[in-house]
């Protein structure tokens, strides 16, 4: 995921996109990790584990699970598991033109 | 190629739902055959494995023990034959032997878990307030240094919430 993820928030940038993750490690486990894998984008930490609280709201049972959340903040697409890049690559960028469209 | 791989992944998994009974238990983890063997996809959440804390995605399995016999390998086995050596009744010990991140010079694990039921974790549907076409619930908490942030401070930005741990 980290290399797609990376070269994602690269070609994002500066339009409306954002990635923003929920993690289940354990603190310094996802500290090291951060600067190991160069992960520029923004976590909730969630606890330490997988019964944190965002997860546990959310339902979820599998890592990763992916959601796609528009400008609206509607849940476009659920994921248990990648897609593959390609295919999230094309729901983002649908959504991510639409978001522009509305844009003043 | 990768889509078609996860497609296979989630059938085996439905599968396994629909085969098990009632006294038959696991450890909640989904598993993939890869080219260098049989791979760990994901930990199902609150079932053994995950508790454990201790069994991840892309970790590779190679052996597998009952109780406190001793470990056979799993080389040459096709994937339904190792389901078969994981699960077991409930409340009985598997030891199952990992290659961490399943690199090939990694010290191996063996890591001895109690079966736990994992149907109707597997089987819960998704929760009413986060399916598809619905707003997403607002997600308020705090980043690793502590600084506090909220979903909502990104509307009018498409986002893509990876819920995601080291795998």
């Amino acid at each position: 995921m980290y290399p797609h993820e990376r070269s994602l928030v690269k070609r994002m940038a500066g339009k409306p996109f954002v990635l923003l993750g929920v993690n289940s490690d354990p603190k310094d486990h996802l500290r090291a990790t951060l600067k190991k894998e160069n992960i520029t984008w923004r976590s909730w930490w969630d606890g330490g584990n997988t019964s944190g609280p965002i997860a546990q709201a959310w339902g979820i049972r599998g890592w990763p699970t992916l959601y796609v959340v528009d400008h609206k903040g509607v849940i476009r697409h659920q994921h248990v598991g990648s897609p593959g890049d390609e295919v999230l690559d094309a729901e983002l960028e649908k959504l991510i033109r639409a978001a522009e469209a509305t844009k003043e | 190629m990768k889509k078609i791989e996860i497609f296979m992944v989630i059938g085996l998994l439905l599968l396994g739902v629909h085969c098990l009974g009632q006294d038959v238990a696991g450890i909640g983890v989904i598993l993939n055959k890869e080219k260098d063997g049989i791979v760990v996809k994901q930990v199902l959440a609150g079932a053994p494995a995950a508790i454990s804390n201790k069994i991840k995605a892309n970790d590779r399995i190679i052996a597998i023990g009952q109780g406190d016999k001793a470990s056979v390998s799993i080389e040459g086995k096709n994937l339904s034959e190792i389901v078969q050596m994981i699960r077991g009744p409930k409340g009985t010990v598997v030891r199952v032997t990992i290659l961490p991140d399943g690199k090939e010079n990694a010290q191996p694990e063996v890591i001895s878990l109690v079966r736990g039921e994992i149907k109707e974790i597997a089987a819960a549907p998704p929760t009413e307030e986060n399916r598809v076409g619905a707003t997403a619930p607002e997600i308020a908490g705090e980043d690793l240094d502590g600084k506090k942030f909220k979903l909502s401070d990104y509307r009018g930005k498409v986002v893509l919430i990876d819920f995601w741990g080291d795998w």
